[in-house]
């Protein structure tokens, strides 16, 4: 049998299923929650979105109402940091919501796009894990040496000494690489199969 | 274009939705899902159709981006089985009948870009509509679809003869 003996035999089985209302095109099903990667991504941000509500709720409350006060200063400078976490998360939302309106173009556009948005979505939420999960160990390690001083006095000589900064540089070397390794881990468990076959896909496309 | 009026023309064509997700998803579960998958992208694109191109050539569009780029984690030793609704015109029925099965699990065995090559090509669309809705050239067109009949071709003959 060859593929235009099939045109027939196809037609009927479509009809047949259709006849047998199988499924139906009604309202309710244009407002369910979209399962494709564009959508699952947008539901991640979402995520991130709250979690860093979250994270920025709690170090307010506790430069303000916590028992170590002068840890404020410290908040002070994650703050920034957490806010520009919410514009990068907003930029993604409005480029995913940019994407969606690609299903309509032609099958390898809208796979190109796709690959690349999440590529670029990828990269970025690296650069930003780094640096955030950089600050907070600095301020993290900052703090415990704080809290081991006597005063400031103590803190400001503690700091002078060359030696506590190559033990403060080694422990940031640790958990950075400790963070990166966890990050790309991370993406690859979300990510990772979704553009490796959209890689395959367009590389069959245009072969 | 009104919610009301897309449901009615998205009914109108739904034996497109049909054909890919029967073509794509393995089982009844998969083929609801990605049923719903198909009109919902449709949907939140309906306002961009201004009528240029035909309906249902608009819809192929966004039921193939879905369907390509359509991810479910894989169930493991999943057999795509096809349910037979062969016409009662041939004589010899039983063996037609098994030659289209043979067919339809190697169109199952095709890749996810051959699978939208071969729905296209089955509803009679041109290589240059073919081509317009994959985003390559007709001449890409032919060569993929020459190579897909003869994989086809050997492949079914090899379901069949195993029957």
């Amino acid at each position: 049998m060859e593929l235009d003996d099939l045109k027939p035999y196809l037609q009927h089985k479509i009809v047949t299923d259709a006849e047998k209302n199988l499924q139906a095109v009604n309202k309710e099903m244009l407002y369910k929650r979209s399962t494709n990667i564009i959508s699952k991504i947008n539901s991640n941000l979402l995520m991130e979105l709250w979690l860093a509500i979250g994270a920025l709720a709690f170090f307010i409350y506790y430069a303000f109402y916590g028992s170590v006060t002068w840890a404020k200063n410290y908040i002070l400078i994650l703050l920034p940091i957490l806010l520009l976490f919410y514009w990068q998360i907003f930029k993604f939302y409005k480029q995913i919501k940019v994407a969606e309106t690609m299903a309509d173009s032609n099958v390898l556009s809208s796979l190109t796009s796709t690959k690349n948005l999440l590529q670029k979505f990828i990269r970025n939420y690296l650069v930003f894990n780094m640096w955030f999960a950089f600050l907070c160990i600095a301020i993290a390690t900052l703090l415990s040496i704080q809290a081991n001083s006597n005063g400031q006095a103590a803190f400001i000589t503690k700091l002078s000494n060359w030696q506590v900064w190559l033990f403060i540089i080694f422990c940031w070397a640790i958990f950075l690489v400790l963070a990166y390794l966890f990050t790309k881990y991370w993406i690859k468990i979300f990510y990772g199969k979704h553009v490796h076959q959209l890689e395959k896909n367009i590389r069959e496309l245009q072969d | 274009m009104q919610t009301n009026e897309f449901v009615i023309e998205l009914n109108k064509h739904q034996n497109i939705l049909h054909k890919i997700c029967y073509l794509y998803a393995n089982d009844a579960a998969d083929r609801e899902d990605m049923f719903q998958e198909i009109s919902l992208q449709a949907f939140k694109a309906s306002n961009r159709f201004r009528g240029d191109a035909k309906f249902s050539t608009w819809l192929y569009r966004v039921a193939l981006n879905t369907a390509i780029g359509w991810y479910k984690k894989e169930k493991k030793n999943k057999v795509t089985t096809y349910t037979s609704n062969v016409p009662e015109t041939a004589e010899n029925q039983d063996d037609i009948e098994e030659q289209v099965k043979a067919m339809y699990k190697a169109i199952a065995n095709l890749s996810t870009i051959d699978k939208a090559l071969v729905t296209l090509y089955l509803d009679n669309y041109s290589y240059q509509e073919m081509g317009d809705i994959l985003g390559i050239t007709a001449n890409n067109v032919a060569v993929k679809m020459n190579r897909v009949k003869t994989k086809l071709k050997e492949e079914g003959k090899k379901y069949y003869q195993t029957s």
